[in-house]
């Protein structure tokens, strides 16, 4: 493994890749911490800026913008109540309160720290984990990876936001909506109404970037918020922020919150959006002093941050093992992926070894460019958020069209560009959640062709779907999930999150 | 419009959808008599869309009418400030057609900078228009990412009648 290693920091110490990862955590953080811009966003704008470099390259320049951005958001959580992206909603629930009380240095640093350490605690579990899960992996058949895909589909559904129902309806949505082009196994034509451009189906990119940037961008038209200097809170930041009885005091919430994001970044689907709020709820119910969360206390912020930037490492296990996204942005680096013809999946860890290390490697040089860039750039980073909105986002749309026409020369991907623009905002408006239409558009595909490769295997019995073990159980807690929800979400009054991270 | 009310209407938009794509898959080939073919996920996908509409539809017939405040306080609200939100939202959609439409005829800059320049408008809303300061920059910016895409990194992005 640490040859492995050897190989994979080799790979990123050139001084090309490393300056590409500068530049990522730079973008990440101004995406980040700039409400209405998300890491998601950032991701997808960058995509088409990496066709022309190795894969190496890169997935080093967009880990970079996947760390930065998730941690960008605690800037204007904390210092101006708003959350730069949903990543980090939890942070302004204490994070503000300790600004206004004249602790915004304290919060900030804090909030830096501890991304930093819950970043680098998954990924030593990414670390640990995936090998020998890419290895289990490795011995699935289409019975397994059928099963996989709908467990992830009910999963979204079953975890995200307010209506179950809704999340399902998404979700089925995204399928329908890979149907289009040509069929697996058999390669009929299905619902291309005689545009032969539809042959290849819809392209991921401009599914991604039309449903993430262009629906934001629409959302941006109905209220344009600009930032004033007198919004920014006060703020310096000494040493780290805070004591080192402080963080004595936070050890435990720290692994808690970590184990919490990370375990909700391998979830598929949900990521650093849902992971802070959960982390932050958990926190203050296992508190001696539940009363003083939302007033101002370090434990809160710990917990948020802690368990958005864990959130990364987790996502990252069933991409890189099974190909199956953890999150938006991992959906994101999976198009990344494909584009070079990488195709992410247990195989990956023995046809590209230097790639899956390089990109090992790649979160940790990130994780620290993050902690150093936050510490020290933290006055242009909150000099940035001061761009006046309506000259950012018009600019961001014509990158958008160009990551989408670039993709493969063509006007028409432009049109689906904005067809799933319209169709996300139309969505939202309506009150669906939009990360799972991209996890059913991914997932789809994967359980059909699983689907159909496994009755031919079994000549047409469903039988081994269920019996095969993984395949069985994968396939019970799918039900159960889906029972289990739509029981209990007539009792609980459904909490509201974005999960877009 | 109520919550109940978009769940209503968003039921049976996608009632309609699903029945639409059940009887478009019937048009898709089939290579043998067997009930998994191409056809098979699209129908059944429909056929689980229809379900969850109806169940949407369902849950909110059931649930009662939301209290009448927030009827009241949209009256109010329906005023100059929506109006104008509404046009904001109609006109950067619009925008975004013409953009791609022109993207062909006129090529990358020319469109782009037509683009920025309207919608930097639209969004600027009534205080801010300086109209100098934004037409400037959207030709800066607008030959900026072409200058970055084409030159430096080798993307092809359409020249138009400037090509």
């Amino acid at each position: 493994m640490f040859e492995a290693f050897a190989i994979g920091f080799s790979s990123i110490f050139a001084v090309k890749a490393l300056l590409l990862i500068f530049m990522g955590v730079a973008a990440g953080i101004v995406f980040g911490s700039i409400p209405g811009l998300t890491a998601t966003m950032a991701v997808a704008l960058f995509l088409p800026i990496t066709f022309g470099m190795s894969p190496v390259e890169g997935m080093s320049l967009l880990i970079g913008l996947y760390i930065g951005g998730v941690s960008g958001g605690l800037i204007s959580a904390i210092l101006l109540k708003i959350p730069g992206t949903p990543s980090s909603i939890a942070t302004t629930f204490d994070g503000h309160p300790m600004a206004q009380n004249g602790q915004a240095g304290k919060a900030l640093g804090t909030g830096i720290f501890f991304s930093f350490l819950g970043g680098t605690i998954s990924f030593l579990i990414l670390f640990f984990i995936s090998p020998p899960l890419a290895e289990l992996a490795l011995r699935f058949g289409p019975f397994e990876y059928f099963a996989i895909a709908i467990f992830s589909l009910t999963m979204i559904a079953s975890v995200s936001t307010g209506s179950t129902v809704k999340g399902l309806m998404s979700g089925i949505l995204g399928v329908i909506l890979a149907c289009v082009g040509t069929a697996p196994i058999d390669a009929f034509p299905r619902f291309t109404f005689g545009f032969y451009e539809l042959d290849g189906g819809f392209s991921l990119l401009p599914a991604l970037i039309g449903l993430f940037a262009i629906s934001e961008i629409l959302k941006a038209a109905e209220r344009v918020y600009e930032v004033t200097e007198k919004d920014i809170q006060d703020y310096r930041i000494k040493g780290l922020g805070f004591s080192l009885k402080e963080f004595k005091g936070q050890i435990g919430n720290l692994f808690r919150s970590s184990f919490i994001g990370t375990g909700i970044g391998i979830l598929p689907g949900i990521g650093g959006g849902t992971s802070n709020i959960i982390a932050y709820l958990t926190a203050k119910k296992s508190s001696k002093h539940p009363e003083k969360f939302g007033t101002g206390i370090m434990d809160g912020v710990v917990a948020s941050e802690s368990a958005n930037n864990a959130s990364v490492g987790g996502a990252l296990v069933p991409l890189l093992t099974m190909g199956i996204p953890g999150d938006t942005v991992t959906a994101m680096l999976l198009g990344g992926l494909m584009i070079h013809g990488i195709m992410p999946g247990p195989l990956l860890f023995e046809n590209s070894g230097d790639l899956v290390y390089g990109i090992f490697a790649a979160l940790i040089v990130a994780n620290f460019t993050m902690l150093f860039m936050e510490y020290f750039g933290m006055r242009i980073f909150v000099r940035l958020l001061k761009i006046p909105k309506h000259i950012l986002l018009p600019i961001i749309i014509s990158l958008c069209v160009v990551g989408s026409f670039g993709l493969n020369n063509r006007v028409f991907d432009v049109w689906s560009l904005l067809f799933f623009g319209f169709l996300g905002y139309g969505l939202e408006k309506w009150g669906f959640p939009l990360p799972p239409i991209i996890l059913g558009f991914i997932l789809g595909p994967i359980a059909e062709t699983s689907l159909r490769r496994g009755l031919m295997l079994s000549e047409g019995s469903f039988v081994p779907f269920m019996t095969r073990p993984i395949a069985g159980a994968f396939l019970l807690v799918a039900i159960l999930s889906v029972v289990m929800t739509s029981v209990g979400s007539k009792k609980r009054k459904p909490l509201k999150i974005d999960t877009d991270s | 419009m109520t919550s109940r009310k978009k769940d209503l209407m968003s039921g049976g938009v996608f009632i309609g959808i699903a029945v639409l794509i059940y009887i478009a898959s019937f048009s898709i080939k089939k290579l043998f008599i067997s009930r998994i073919g191409a056809a098979f996920v699209p129908q059944l996908a429909a056929i689980i869309l229809l379900a969850l509409s109806v169940l949407l539809i369902v849950q909110n017939l059931l649930k009662k009418e939301e209290p009448a405040e927030e009827s009241t306080a949209r009256k109010e609200t329906m005023t100059t400030e929506r109006k104008q939100v509404l046009v904001s939202v109609w006109s950067t959609i619009g925008l975004l057609l013409v953009y791609a439409v022109v993207l062909q005829y006129l090529g990358f800059i020319l469109s782009t900078i037509l683009y920025l320049f309207t919608q930097m408008i639209v969004l600027a809303g009534d205080k801010k228009r300086k109209y100098v300061t934004l037409v400037i920059i959207s030709v800066v910016a607008s030959t900026g990412i072409y200058a970055l895409f084409v030159y430096g990194l080798e993307l092809m992005l359409p020249a138009g009648i400037l090509g």
